[in-house]
């Protein structure tokens, strides 16, 4: 074998050694986070729909006729699932724990079905588009080794919704409680990984026709990045 | 002849523009060449009462249910009514004396009609020089705290007639049914709706509605900032509808406040509203006399069924809605 | 420049503002009870000072077409509350107001020496006007007849059996309403 031949048969080694060799030391290479280390992700997000009240529209009985009211017609309310987008910036504390700023912005609306008309007029669905933020925070621990993190999380948030036209404001705290997990894609010190989150979001208070703690439950499919 | 009294309207009239101030079924006129709201400017308003007791109502019973109600309607908050008795009288209501007198009267020729209000106003510049207040001495009246059966109850009907002395005009927000030779009220949600409850019962709590357009006239600016208006126009096929009657619903406050299409091109302003998300909803006058609300000369389209506004319309505080357009199909 | 056509509008039509409570009254007792009802139309409106010049009210005069219920004869003057005489007005408010020219059926009571007036203030007029699309002349207010010992009936606003009568339809509705009179 010539010169040639060796430099070639060395260089198809090495490409062939160096990475078994280095997957053979992948745990160690692929740095797990540790205090200090910064991860920012961004996720496509469902938020859940709730019940937004129900009402009649009632005009007082002449007493002569019945007791009860007369119904004019009924509304009942929906504040409707709807897909947004979430981003978030988060700095580990240690190798199992870190915290989180998040954003969350969705559109949903708020749909009254309008029925049982007096004077039957033809039932309708009255919509109105809300803009919904959600700043806030949560805390993870993450669980197991590997590729795969699993972590629990918790929060709380500040939650403004605007009603279209921007008009009427509500705003309220929201406290949020869920699972996730991580799934590593890449290698090496600034990973990219694949990222689930479910949680239970409790609003003090939302939109809606009557005012009361509520709980939708949220998921997010996105991807985190491990800047440094 | 009455020297210190300048009286006359060339017109009277019931009218609406675009602003949300201008936005109730109010009582007008045409005073040196202007539209003006019938208004008072000058408080207390002072009242006379006839000096005849009916069966079933004496005359300071009588003056004790209009003191009630007078203030059932200073009550109002953001609004600064007042009145005062100024003492009993011989003279009859409708009559012309620079008074304003509240009584008993026998008018063969207002047969059905419990009750009525009348003006003398100065042509130049609008102002309310007198109001009367007819009440039917031929109808069985009562002053019972609970209602009397058979009795009309008279707080009910002062209550209302002082609304349009006050300058309001009629609500639409009620229904009625036919029954075997007549017609009676089902169910209202305003006391100036035009037709009573039957006999032995009670009308006497204001509704958002009287509440909203009373506030209209003579709300101060906390009303006007705390509260917002919708406006827009009802259409069929393009056209204005002259004469729908709307009705603005709030599904968190259960309230519910009227308004009309006042102008050809269908154009109306509901306002004293709270703000937020409110239902609309538009349907014809055609179940009774719409003279009863509109000037029986125009030419209200009546040929058209109730129609939703198919989108929720949010109130601003201190402000008025997008225009919005109701559409809505014949018959 | 809304608020000036309405203005106009109203500047050129009569006024009547309705501000007052009523005992309803239904068709059928309508023309049951009147003793006249007459069809024709408005020819003079003349305002006069009553009890001493402390009030005023009109006096509308009718040249009848046709009587449906009565005679009072091929002219009948009626008294309506409130008018406008020289600078002063007095506003019965709730009283229907004329032109001269309107076509009116109108259901009219009388009583010795008194002049005749409208049944229920302005629940006895009817006002006759063409119809812009087919010139048909209708009747402007709805009729609302009830069934003798039916039950309670809910009118229901934009109710699409209940559409206006022309005036041919207006007529045989009395009829059918006297007639059933008659019967009983």
């Amino acid at each position: 074998m010539n010169a040639r031949g060796n430099r070639a048969a060395l260089t198809l080694l090495a490409s062939i050694a160096f990475p078994i060799a280095a997957a053979a030391q992948s745990p160690r290479a692929d740095r797990d986070p540790r205090a200090g280390s910064w991860e920012i992700a961004a996720a496509l997000l469902w938020t859940g729909g709730y019940n937004a009240g129900s009402a009649a529209a009632l005009e007082t009985r002449n007493p002569s006729t019945r007791s009860t009211p007369l119904t004019l017609f009924t509304t009942d309310s929906r504040l409707r699932g709807a897909p947004g987008v979430e981003s978030r910036l988060g700095v580990y504390l240690g190798r199992r724990v870190s915290m989180e700023g998040v954003l969350e912005f969705s559109r949903p609306v708020l749909r009254s079905h309008l029925g049982g008309d007096f004077e039957s007029a033809a039932p309708t669905d009255a919509d109105a588009t809300v803009t919904s933020y959600v700043v806030g925070g949560s805390a993870l621990y993450h669980f197991g080794n590997g590729r795969l993190h699993p972590f629990v999380e918790g929060g709380v948030g500040y939650l403004r919704q605007l009603l279209e036209d921007h008009d009427g404001l509500i705003t309220g705290a929201e406290f949020h409680a869920g699972a996730g997990l991580k799934y590593r894609l890449t290698h090496g010190a600034h990973p990219f990984a694949l990222r689930l989150d479910g949680v239970a979001s409790s609003r003090s208070r939302s939109v809606a026709f009557d005012q009361k703690r509520r709980v939708v439950p949220e998921l997010a499919a996105g991807l985190s990045w491990r800047v440094f | 002849m009455r020297r210190a009294l300048i009286a006359g309207v060339a017109l009277t009239c019931l009218f609406a523009a675009t602003s949300a101030v201008e936005a109730y079924l109010k009582l007008g006129t045409n005073a040196g060449g202007r539209l003006v709201n019938l208004r008072w400017h000058t408080f207390p308003i002072r009242y006379f009462v006839t000096n005849r007791d009916v069966p079933g109502v004496t005359a300071p019973q009588l003056q004790h249910a209009a003191d009630r109600a007078f203030a059932s309607w200073a009550a109002v908050p953001n609004v600064a009514l007042s009145s005062q008795f100024a003492g009993f009288t011989s003279a009859l209501p409708l009559t012309g004396d620079n008074a304003n007198v509240i009584g008993f009267q026998d008018r063969p020729d207002l047969e059905r009609v419990l009750g009525a209000t009348s003006f003398t106003l100065d042509t130049v510049s609008g102002e309310i020089l007198e109001s009367d207040i007819f009440l039917n001495s031929t109808f069985p009246w009562s002053v019972a705290p609970a209602g009397e059966a058979g009795r009309q109850d008279l707080e009910s009907i002062v209550l209302h007639e002082i609304g349009h002395l006050h300058g309001l005009g009629h609500s639409a927000l009620g229904e009625t049914e036919l029954i075997s030779g007549g017609r009676r009220v089902i169910g209202a949600e305003a006391v100036m709706f035009p037709i009573a409850f039957s006999a032995g019962n009670l009308n006497r709590t204001l509704r958002a509605d009287d509440i909203a357009g009373i506030s209209d006239i003579y709300g101060d600016a906390g009303f006007r900032s705390a509260t917002g208006s919708i406006a827009g126009r009802v259409t069929k096929n393009g056209a204005g509808v002259l004469g729908a009657h709307l009705t603005a619903f709030n599904p968190a406050s259960g309230k519910l406040v009227g308004g009309f299409a006042l102008s050809p091109d269908g154009t109306f302003v509901i306002a004293g509203l709270e703000p937020g998300p409110q239902v609309v909803r538009a349907e014809p006058l055609d179940d009774g006399d719409p003279g009863s609300f509109l000037d029986a000369s125009l030419n209200i389209d009546l040929d058209f069924t109730p129609a939703f506004y198919n989108r929720l319309v949010t109130v601003p505080r201190a402000g008025t809605s997008r225009s919005i357009e109701v559409k809505v199909h014949s018959k | 420049m809304r608020r000036m056509i309405l203005c106009v509008l109203l500047v050129c039509l009569p006024i009547a503002v309705h501000a007052t409570v009523l005992v309803p009254i239904e068709f059928r007792e309508l023309v049951t009870t009147a003793p006249v009802i007459v069809h024709g139309r408005i020819v003079d409106v003349q305002a006069e000072w009553i009890e001493n010049r402390r009030s005023i009210e009109t006096l509308v005069t009718i040249e009848a077409s046709e009587y449906l219920k009565g005679d009072l004869g091929e002219r009948v003057t009626i008294r309506v509350p409130g008018g406008q005489l020289g600078r002063y007005r007095t506003i019965f408010v709730g009283a229907p107001s004329f032109q001269v020219g309107d076509e009116v059926v109108l259901f009219l009571r009388t009583a010795d020496q008194l002049v005749p007036w409208i049944i229920g203030l302005s629940q006895g007029a009817f006002r006759i006007v063409a119809d812009p699309a087919s010139g048909r002349r209708m009747v402007t207010a709805p009729v609302l007849i009830s069934t003798p010992g039916a039950a309670p009936e809910p009118i229901i606003r934009g109710d699409v059996r209940r559409r206006p009568l022309d005036i041919e339809a207006f007529r045989a509705a009395v009829r059918q309403a006297l007639g059933q009179r008659a019967a009983q």
